[in-house]
């Protein structure tokens, strides 16, 4: 499965959340995003939501966001996740 | 490891917010009549009813409706307190407050005082509405962080000034309380002024001077004590008037430093940005905290030397300082909800938040702003300064209006062209 990647804790606003949704556009269901971020961005998760797209958060060492997101993720995000976070 | 907890529903619709914000040049523009037609020798007196009718319709019209808008947007957002059905409480009391402003404010300008009597029941009711619907939410959130706790001060201050206005109006109508109608104009002023507004922009500004800049967070103490210190100056400042006026003026002074140290840590912060870039807002948030400190310092000015004329500074600058964050806020809040709300409908064509609020739009209304300070120096020298004040205000507050109108524009031409 193709990871595509952004960090986006050097970034200011607005980017993190306009960068990331252009990306959930690009969901097909081979892919997965993986999100790097310093603020819990609840605004991007609903949009997530709504657009029908699952995700997985957990929080990283540093006291930023490790997000996975993908189209019909289910168990397999969850499985990935733990690339990231050991929780 | 989660994914739940989060709905959309959480999200108040965009016109909850664009009601509120879209008035604020109605009242605005009023505001900027009311000064220019105003005879500008009584200006100065804060006692006169011309001027208690432009105070109100700048701190309801203007700075209430910004305020209660943005709340009912940050309360799911920034503190995880869903409001049900915001969109039928927001057209209730939206229209209330309408009704109740413009009344209470002809009431004192017109000198036609029987407008009162249906304005007090109007404003009591909208606002009241207000503070239990947002504080019995906040109440029931179990992360209080400082914000939350300072949302909760500022909601609680607002409470207490709505409760003197009501006694005040009732002294103003021939009722007897025993109370010195001057002392609890007092703490009318200061639980509306520093618990309400300025423990708000407190609150907020924890989250979003962070959020928006990228900035270090608020230190911690600042964060943790500065609303609540706040909260007990103005108790004290309430036991105090009543029995000990030294330690009343203390609790003023306290209030004055918090709001000083508040200023200059924002301004600290500011320049700690890891982008350099500056927008329009930026520079807002520069100007209100600078408007602040010298607020602040005017008031200290006033208390501790007894310079009379420092009061008009106070005064005058705080509602500078107010201005600016509402513009700053605005122009940072109204962009992202457009592009929040289309996104959330699957409109692919959906334009960054820059081209939703072009920065050439906002920064025409920074200059202009910047004019309006400028002008209000003019007072040191002449009266009729307000003239030009009136005339700037109404011009900045036209084209926030037109601003604001134009990214609502774009979400109505988008909004129907959602895959959802």
């Amino acid at each position: 499965m193709e990871i595509l990647e952004l960090d986006a804790r050097e970034l200011s606003y607005p980017e993190p959340l306009e960068r990331s949704v252009q990306i959930l556009h690009r969901l097909d269901g081979f892919n997965c995003f993986h999100l790097t971020i310093h603020r819990y961005p609840r605004p991007l998760l609903m949009i997530a939501e709504k657009l029908g797209i699952d995700f997985e958060v957990c929080g990283s060492d540093e006291g930023g966001w490790h997000i996975l997101f993908s189209k019909g993720g289910g168990e397999d995000l969850r499985e990935l996740m733990k690339r990231y976070c050991s929780v | 490891m989660f994914s739940h907890g989060l709905s959309l529903d959480q999200a108040p619709p965009l016109s909850v917010i664009m009601r509120f914000f879209l008035t604020i040049p109605f009242f605005g523009v009023l505001a900027a009549f009311g000064i220019l037609f105003a005879d500008v020798q009584n200006l100065g007196n804060w006692d006169i009813p011309q001027t208690v009718a432009i105070v109100h319709l700048l701190l309801i019209g203007v700075a209430a409706m910004a305020m209660i808008g943005a709340l009912f947007q940050m309360l799911p957002v920034l503190a995880g307190a869903a409001i049900a059905e915001p969109l039928y409480h927001a057209r209730w009391t939206h229209l209330l407050l309408i009704i109740g402003t413009l009344m209470i404010t002809a009431a004192f300008y017109f000198n036609t005082y029987i407008f009162m009597h249906p304005a007090v029941p109007l404003l009591i009711g909208s606002f009241g509405f207000i503070i239990y619907l947002m504080l019995s939410k906040l109440a029931a959130v179990e992360n209080k962080t400082p914000s939350v706790v300072g949302m909760m001060v500022s909601l609680s201050s607002l409470g207490a000034g709505l409760l003197l206005a009501l006694i005040l109006t009732a002294i103003f109508m021939g009722a007897d309380f025993g109370m010195e109608p001057l002392q609890l104009r007092s703490l009318h002023l200061r639980f509306m002024l520093a618990g309400w507004i300025g423990t708000l922009v407190m609150a907020v500004s924890f989250q979003v001077i962070e959020m928006f800049y990228v900035t270090p967070p608020y230190p911690k103490f600042v964060r943790s004590f500065f609303p609540l210190g706040v909260l007990f100056s103005l108790l004290l400042y309430t036991i105090a008037i009543f029995a000990d006026s030294v330690i009343a003026s203390v609790a003023d002074v306290m209030l004055a430093l918090l709001f000083l140290c508040f200023s200059l840590v924002t301004l600290r912060r500011l320049m700690q940005r890891k982008r350099p870039v500056a927008d329009a807002t930026v520079w807002l948030w520069r100007t209100a905290m600078i408007s602040l400190l010298l607020s602040s310092l005017s008031a200290i000015l006033h208390i501790v030397a007894g310079i009379d004329g420092a009061v008009h500074f106070f005064a005058l600058l705080f509602g500078y300082f107010v201005l600016s964050v509402i513009f700053a806020m605005s122009y940072k809040i109204v962009p992202f909800l457009v592009w929040f709300h289309l996104n959330a409908k699957g409109v692919l064509e959906t334009p960054l938040m820059g081209d939703i609020l072009p920065a050439k739009a906002a920064t025409l209304h920074l200059w202009l702003h910047w004019v309006l300070g400028v002008c209000g120096l003019f007072l040191l020298l002449t009266p009729y300064a307000y003239k030009g004040i009136a005339l700037l205000l109404g011009a900045g507050l036209i084209i926030y209006g037109v601003n604001i109108l134009r990214a609502l524009k774009i979400y109505n031409s988008l909004k129907d062209k959602g895959l959802l």
